[in-house]
């Protein structure tokens, strides 16, 4: 049983937190969820209580559904393919011991810290159908677009991919390579005196010791992949050409700000958040492993 | 006495931690405000004196002005000037590139400016805001004389003014107009020169031209480019063709979604002026990824003839202009009609100045609106933003303070009697005219018909309304 003073000094520490997080975080969320519940322009305080109206026309918005599928698309892609550069990188730095490591560290984990406008402007150019690099290169080996990587419906959602990916890698190297790092040298070299490969040691210590670090991670990609549907896609594709690019929030932000349908948006803001809550949860379940032997 | 020197400091630091909590919550009114102008200047030399008006005006008012391609020069300058006029009043100039962001959640805490001046291109929309009892009517406004005795607002005014949907919101004045821009056809004036073109009328003579530009020029330069990343810009050639081929009552039905109007066969010939260009292969290649700076500039090096675009060109491209290696002869057109002497459309907007309902000082506000006004001002405000006001002898008036690509438009919609129409729709029909956005996409890249894409955009239509 605690003391009056003991709690009272408790809660002194506890209640600036708590109430941070009341107002910042648990108000706008019950809010919102109250929110999707009215018909509001976002523009006054004039709202109308409209039931489950918004929930009822997401059913039916044809949009939604093509928008799911574009994050579903780059939930699967992204993580793939940012999980097998990250590893691979992380692994070739860490074990084969190159002299320029340290730098390859740092060159690969700067695109993590640009911001997000950054990446955007620069793949945009990059990827540009006059002069983009990447165009040029696919020139070089006699493949010429009729339109240009992101100006194309067929290929958009496979080039926005690619700046989504080129700016995690580092970030998930770095969190990989620490966690190789700790791994006991000993066991590596018990490995090699058995006759084990490269690929083996990889396989059955490397991956099965930075499980937890994978564990994290997989949750770190699959809620970016979130994350990363808005800014890139807003800035690069503007969700063109003819919404191959469109995205549950860049569609989200469209209902609110152009069409000024607040309520509408926060109804699509509540189901983003059950299908976050979601993944995340599933993810945890998913890779959940029983304690190694 | 450990325990008591503990207990002291728990009970302070809860103390603390609630009186920062409360202050935080409390009202932070203050913080919010503007900060106040510089002082006036004593030298101004408005013609406009109180003692004219003969009111007793006091106090202060808010101004929340949007800092866009027009900068900000005009207000700090307007509001030294009206502070000058009115000696004792006080104006807290509020400029943001980002003002609907700041203003929005201001206006749903009930904590309002006195003005507001352009919030970027309706990203507050007016009619919304009036609709919901937010806004001021301001017809008495416009029905009282002007500063300068020039007769009543209302007759300084060009006379569409007055009728435009997001200024004549239910026969309610909800906003006065800040300027006009007009939105047509663009074309390079010295390749049309160089080649004896004729600028085209009608939608045949376009493509006919478009025949011609092609045996000329083959793909060393296009006939047709847009800001193909954002192809509403294609709305131009989409509206002016509504316009023409469906005749301006059916336009009207359209823009006020009235059942069926979308249906009529006219939408599918608008349509086919889009897809036209496509079929023909008129548009440059490349596009639907440009942001509308690389198109335009594409434009102004010469690399095609036409582009849609507005009376904002001259200003929007100012850095770009003078590192062009060859000075840029702007050419505009009014939308090209469906028969030869048919009627002829330019689309118009206005950006706009409104007082909501809850003004804390609405006379002095009022006031305001009506010194921006006056001749002297008006000429002001061309000459600090090089845009125009739509008043009546506006280009004689302010013609050597605004571009020459702006001259030069009203100048042609004067001479070819184009009608404004307005490309402000009712918000329902917005909402599927996004599928349309998506189809002029569709149509570049031949996977959609006109046909289709017009079922497309009755089908979002009927699916809202």
């Amino acid at each position: 049983m605690l003391k009056k003073h003991e709690l009272v000094f408790i809660l002194s520490f506890l209640t600036p937190t708590l109430a941070l997080f009341g107002i910042f975080t648990l108000y706008p969320y019950f809010n919102g969820l109250k929110m999707s519940f009215y018909e509001w322009s976002g523009f006054s305080d004039v709202t109308t209580f409209v039931g489950l109206d918004n929930f009822k026309r997401m059913l039916d918005d044809d949009i939604i559904p093509m928008t799911l599928k574009h994050n579903l698309y780059i939930m699967l892609a992204v993580p793939i393919f940012s999980f097998i550069f990250a590893l691979f990188n992380a692994v070739a730095i860490s074990q084969f011991k190159l002299k320029e490591s340290k730098w390859y560290r740092a060159l690969l984990f700067v695109p993590y810290v640009l911001p997000v406008t950054i990446t955007a402007i620069l793949w945009q150019n990059m990827l540009g159908g006059d002069y983009g690099l990447v165009t040029s290169i696919l020139g070089w080996f006699g493949i010429h677009l009729d339109y240009p990587l992101l100006g194309n419906p067929d290929t958009a959602l496979w080039a926005l991919c690619v700046p989504m990916i080129w700016s995690v890698v580092g970030f998930y190297m770095v969190l990989y390579l620490t966690a190789i790092n700790n791994i006991d040298e000993s066991l590596m070299e018990a490995a090699s005196i058995d006759g084990a490969s490269q690929w083996d040691k990889v396989r059955y210590i490397t991956i099965p010791l930075i499980w937890e670090t994978i564990r994290v991670t997989l949750v770190l990609f699959i809620l970016g992949a979130f994350n990363y549907s808005f800014a890139l896609p807003w800035i690069m594709t503007d969700g063109g050409p003819a919404r191959s690019t469109e995205f549950i929030a860049t569609y989200m932000y469209r209902v609110a700000q152009n069409d000024h349908e607040y309520g509408y948006a926060t109804a699509i803001g509540v189901f983003i958040f059950i299908i976050a809550t979601g993944l995340s949860l599933l993810s945890q379940i998913l890779t959940r492993k029983s304690k190694l032997d | 006495m450990k325990t008591k020197v503990v207990r002291a400091f728990t009970m302070l630091a809860v103390v603390a931690v609630f009186v920062s909590i409360l202050s935080a919550c409390g009202s932070n009114k203050g913080n919010n405000e503007a900060s106040p102008s510089t002082s006036a200047s004593p030298s101004s030399s408005s013609s406009v004196t109180p003692e004219d008006t003969g009111k007793k005006l006091e106090g202060e008012i808010e101004v929340a002005a949007f800092a866009g391609g027009f900068g900000t020069a005009y207000w700090e300058e307007i509001v030294k000037k009206f502070e000058a006029t009115y000696p004792g009043t006080k104006v807290n100039l509020l400029t943001s590139p980002k003002l609907s962001d700041i203003l929005q959640p201001r206006f749903v805490a009930g904590d309002y400016p006195d003005i507001v001046a352009n919030t970027n291109n309706g990203k507050m929309d007016v009619r919304i805001l009036m609709r919901e009892g937010q806004l001021a009517d301001l017809s008495d406004v416009v029905n009282s004389d002007t500063l300068d005795g020039q007769g009543t607002l209302k007759d300084i005014l060009n006379p569409e003014v007055l009728n435009y949907p997001t200024i004549n919101v239910d026969g309610k004045i909800a906003a006065l107009p800040l300027n006009v821009t007009y939105q047509g056809i663009y074309y390079n004036a010295t390749i049309m020169k160089e080649n004896g073109w004729s600028v085209p009328t009608t939608w045949d003579e376009f493509f006919k031209l478009g025949e011609t530009f092609k045996a000329k020029y083959a793909d060393s330069k296009a006939f047709w480019t847009y800001q193909g990343m954002y192809p509403d810009y294609m709305h131009i050639n989409f509206y002016g063709a509504l316009a023409a081929y469906c005749g301006a009552d059916g336009y009207e039905a359209i823009k006020t979604a009235q059942d069926g109007a979308i249906e009529k066969p006219c939408v599918v010939q608008a349509l086919q002026t889009i897809e036209n260009l496509a079929k023909n292969d008129l548009v440059m290649k490349n596009i639907l990824d440009k942001t509308e700076v690389q198109a335009q500039t594409d434009f102004l090096l010469g690399k095609s003839l036409f582009i849609p675009w507005g009376t904002w060109a001259e200003s929007e491209m100012k850095d770009v202009l003078p590192t062009l290696p060859n000075k840029f002869e702007f050419g505009f057109m009014p939308m090209p009609a469906a028969e030869a002497g048919g009627p002829r459309y330019v689309i118009g907007d206005y950006e706009l100045m409104y007082m909501p309902a809850k003004a804390k000082n609405p006379e002095l506000a009022k006031e305001f609106l009506r010194f921006c006004l006056t001749q002297e001002n008006i000429k002001f405000y061309s000459e600090k933003t090089t845009a125009i006001k739509p008043v009546k002898g506006a280009v004689e008036l302010v013609g050597s303070l605004i571009p020459q690509s702006v001259q030069n438009t009203i100048d042609v919609i004067e001479q070819t009697g184009a009608t404004l129409i307005s490309d402000r729709l009712d918000a329902k029909m917005n909402g599927a005219l996004g599928e349309a956005w998506t189809g002029f996409t569709e149509i570049m890249l031949k996977k959609k018909t006109s046909e289709e894409v017009q079922a497309a955009i009755a089908k979002k239509f009927n699916s809202t309304k």
